[in-house]
């Protein structure tokens, strides 16, 4: 289970229920240079972001077209911190996508680590300490892959009043393989 | 305890499989065609990569022969040229039953597949497949149509074959890096620069050929709704293939 919350200064708090009882709290501090979100600064950032990333990023049109033909977003103040909420879900989810793979991928490495340990008893321990990280590791990424849509709608509401399905549903369709740079003010 | 330890090995390996079917949904018909670019690339340096021959994608496909499968069998060839003059082809068997697209029977077991896996599942339901169904709810040319099930089968076909390409690109992408790591060790160095350039080449040019995949996929799921429903807004299709369903709905029970 993954209990994730944003306070009003940006400073994200992860805390991750594991089955074995394990318990872990992330928090996430934002760079003081960001500005925060529904800022005119933000505002200003993201759209010189968005400039300088579209020419690298083509799918960066595609999420503006769609929030272009969302109301609220047009004529609110904040076309572009929309614009940049979603260009860095549907990458923050293409590279949680990536990080399941590996894990996957890397099950030889995996099945190595274990019998190079020569004596069973540390075999034997070896194994399960290698079973639970593989396991936590998968389980993470899972909770924050159902964690980020939610995360964003919650912010694309707070931005724009409300946030529909559709255009929700639609943003979500996009791929974008790029690595968004972070919004850093002067 | 070697045979504990084999027990805990062999519990690791199925959250992997297990991680693989919930990121990626399991591989099927394209896993051929992916050990076929590999088998057929392997000696060649490929730089770019461009299709030369796309046999248009019918509902029954051209018929192309190959040698592994008897003449009669149907299938959609592309053909790919590289800049090193290597080929590659691709044949795609569609499915049977999709000799019977956009009719009446079809529609008939499309519905029954989504039923099965809904209302008369015995397992958990994935509710992504009644999302797709609302979609096509707030498309009147598809609400107005007899072919509401054949529009969400072709749907999942489409976005589950996106899911495998997306895959292909991952394991391109990660052989790339372990071969390059692999190239990295060799002492000499014209040795080692040459098999880097093979490397990044290759994988280069599997990767142009797997986006070319991904764009005919979308190509191919865009014009088969068209042809159930004789036009498919944008933000239509955008929404259908935002929905990712967890499993591939399977075949249909055709004969």
């Amino acid at each position: 289970m993954l209990i994730s919350e944003e306070s009003e200064s940006g400073i994200i708090t992860n805390v991750y229920q594991f089955p074995s009882g394990k318990l872990i709290t992330e928090v996430v501090l934002p760079n003081p240079k960001t500005p925060l979100l529904g800022s005119a600064e933000y505002e200003m950032l993201a759209e010189q972001d968005y400039i300088k990333s579209a020419a690298v990023e083509t799918n960066l049109l595609e999420i503006k077209e769609i929030f272009e033909e969302f109301p609220l977003a047009k004529k609110s103040q904040y076309l572009y911190s929309g614009i940049r909420e979603a260009y860095v879900l549907r990458a923050k989810i293409y590279r949680l996508q990536d990080s399941g793979l590996l894990i996957s991928a890397q099950q030889d490495i995996v099945e190595k680590e274990i019998w190079s340990v020569s004596d069973p008893v540390k075999r034997e321990l070896k194994s399960k300490e290698v079973y639970n990280r593989v396991h936590e590791e998968a389980l993470k990424i899972w909770l924050e892959m159902g964690d980020a849509p939610n995360r964003f709608k919650q912010r694309m509401e707070r931005l724009y009043g409300e946030f529909p399905k559709p255009i929700f549903q639609r943003l979500m369709s996009i791929e974008i393989t790029a690595e968004p740079e972070e919004l850093v003010g002067p | 305890m070697n045979k504990r330890i084999l027990i805990r090995i062999g519990v690791c390996l199925l959250i992997l499989s297990a991680l693989r079917l919930v990121f990626f949904g399991p591989s099927s018909r394209l896993n051929v065609i992916e050990s076929t670019i590999q088998s057929e690339s392997q000696s060649n340096i490929a730089v770019g990569l461009s299709p030369i021959f796309n046999v248009n994608h019918d509902l029954v496909g051209s018929v192309a022969p190959m040698e592994s499968e008897p003449p009669e069998v149907e299938g959609i060839t592309n053909t790919y040229s590289f800049s090193s003059n290597h080929v590659v082809t691709r044949v795609v068997i569609p499915n049977p039953e999709f000799k019977i697209f956009g009719t009446p029977k079809f529609e008939s077991l499309a519905k029954t597949q989504f039923e099965s896996l809904t209302i008369n599942s015995k397992y958990i339901v994935d509710t992504n497949l009644y999302e797709l169904r609302e979609v096509f709810r707030d498309f009147p040319a598809a609400m107005n149509s007899q072919f509401l099930y054949s529009g969400i089968y072709q749907t999942a076909i489409t976005t589950c074959t996106l899911r495998e390409v997306r895959q292909f690109i991952f394991n391109t992408r990660y052989q790339a890096m372990r071969d390059l790591e692999e190239a990295n060790t060799i002492t000499d160095a014209a040795e080692r620069e040459s098999k880097i350039e093979r490397i990044k080449a290759m994988s280069s040019a599997q990767l142009e050929l797997y986006e070319s995949m991904r764009q005919e996929t979308l190509e191919d799921g865009r014009q088969n709704l068209i042809k159930l429903y004789g036009e498919l807004p944008k933000p239509i299709f955008q929404r259908l293939l935002g929905i990712e369903l967890r499993l591939p709905m399977g075949r249909l029970s055709y004969p």
